[in-house]
């Protein structure tokens, strides 16, 4: 099968934009995070920082780097006029918030050469909305997405039929979809190091080492990926948030409230099959005056990476000696959840997650609370669903 | 880094229509008169009503403004300043 699928990726896409914003950045190390970097220019990571590092010790690896909040609607904007452009070309087009999938099949008559078309789309987006974006092109997402991962940033390459072999064979085995530092590390220590190598182990052995995954990654080293490219509605926020009945200064009340919101949002964010990196916290006070501030972070769909953060937030807002009468959380920046997949971090987490999700969708979110939002059982009134929330859940 | 929000009109603001793009040339803030000496970046905003048109600018005091000019609205606006 020819080479039909493109993926347009920006590079390091929130410091790419403020280096744009702001041209005193440019050229210099910067990075867009809150407690962990979310996003660091290429300059950054010449200098060992990278995407999930703690701040501090970016700090330490890089300390001339320039580190920003970051600002989700400016970088929505961008997205958007991006994504615009390449609409110009297909209408079919899966986006993510800094990726992009195109499947142009049965178009070679319209656009017989994939790899000009993918370079007159970067220079169109160059030229009018200034960002530096990657383009890979395959048979399919997988490959295109890899072909994209190999000339990073500002680069272009196809992978011809026919050519995915010769490609994928001597790649390092760390380039497998979902295949983790950990992960990759236990092949290591056996002296498996390429994808050649990888694949002389047979299926069935990699399910007895590693289960649901070991098929996944058994079919991706055979650059193997049926998954379709489909347009799909990606919300641009989905929020929980709830007046409460009674205003409260009880912390622990209101963290069990704001855990209670995560959870209910980050599941639906999981259903979507979406990974966030940006969560914004809110709260009124009964005398009206409301404060909000939000963070960026690694993309994510586990609560406990989102819960730390949460509770941070909310003690960075709560600072009046007036009792609280509403508090809400909401997400954005959502990308793709088929990342990696550590196998012994992500992995059990990932199952421990789509069990208690398959609880709750069979007897309601309330079959099980945790941690502390348990302390609102006798708090909130509850239904078979539920804590009743006060305000409709958003999705939009 | 910082972002010093502001969103105060600007008295005056002189700017060049061509190729059906907005590039805003000099405005006043205050007493100032200010020179745009680059166009860094523009960008909108849909998602508002009315759409808002955001630009990026150095000025020929060093600074970098963030000017915004809102859809059917002649008045624009300093929205805010980065501070280095």
């Amino acid at each position: 099968m020819p080479a039909h699928v493109m993926h347009i990726d920006v590079d390091a896409f929130f410091a790419s934009v403020e280096q744009l914003r702001d041209p005193r950045l440019r050229r210099r190390p910067v990075a867009v995070g809150n407690g962990v970097v979310a996003s660091p220019s290429y300059e950054a990571r010449a200098r060992g920082v990278t995407t999930a590092m703690p701040l501090h010790q970016a700090l330490r690896v890089c300390p001339e780097i320039i580190v920003l909040d970051g600002r989700h609607d400016v970088y929505r904007c961008f997205t958007e006029a991006i994504w615009e452009i390449c609409r110009r070309y297909t209408p079919e087009l899966e986006t993510f918030l800094d990726e992009a999938f195109a499947d142009f099949s049965g178009m070679e008559h319209i656009y017989p050469d994939l790899l000009e078309l993918g370079a007159r789309i970067r220079r169109e987006i160059r030229d009018e909305v200034g960002l530096p974006v990657t383009v890979g092109i395959a048979k399919n997402r997988m490959l295109s997405k890899l072909a994209a991962k190999t000339v990073k940033p500002d680069g272009l390459r196809a992978i011809a039929a026919g050519e995915e072999e010769a490609f994928l064979l001597p790649l390092p085995i760390g380039k497998i979809a979902g295949m983790g530092p950990k992960t990759a590390a236990l092949f290591h220590d056996m002296n498996i190091r390429t994808i050649a190598e990888f694949r002389e182990i047979p299926l069935a052995t990699l399910i007895a080492m590693l289960g649901k995954v070991g098929a996944s990654l058994y079919e991706r080293a055979r650059g193997e990926d049926s998954r379709p490219v489909q347009e799909r509605e990606i919300p641009k926020q989905i929020s929980r948030e709830t007046s409460l009945e009674r205003p409260t200064a009880d912390r622990g009340e209101l963290e069990g409230v704001l855990f209670y919101l995560v959870d209910r949002a980050i599941r639906a964010i999981r259903k979507l099959g979406l990974r966030t990196r940006s969560m914004r916290i809110r709260i009124r006070y009964s005398d009206g005056e409301e404060n909000e501030t939000s963070v960026s972070f690694p993309p994510t769909a586990f609560d406990e990476d989102i819960q730390p953060l949460a509770r941070k937030l909310l003690w960075k807002l709560y600072t009046r000696r007036v009792t609280v009468r509403f508090v809400g959380s909401g997400f954005s920046s959502f990308e793709a959840g088929d990342g990696q997949l550590e196998l012994f971090t992500d992995e059990g987490l990932a199952r421990f997650h789509d069990a208690v999700d398959a609880i709750r969708d069979k007897f309601g979110h309330g079959a099980i609370v945790a941690g502390r939002a348990i302390e609102l059982l006798n708090k909130l009134p509850h239904d078979n669903y539920g804590y009743i929330l006060r305000t409709p859940s958003l999705t939009k | 880094m910082a972002e010093t929000e502001v969103h105060e009109k600007l008295g005056r603001v002189l700017v060049r229509y061509e190729g059906g793009r907005i590039e805003p040339l000099e405005f006043r803030w205050g007493t100032r008169d200010l020179r745009v000496v680059s166009l860094n970046a523009r960008w909108v905003d849909r998602a508002t009503r009315p759409i808002k048109y955001f630009f990026s600018v150095s000025t020929s005091a060093g600074e970098v403004c963030i000017l915004c000019h809102r859809e059917g609205d002649p008045v624009w606006y300093l929205e805010s300043i980065l501070v280095v």
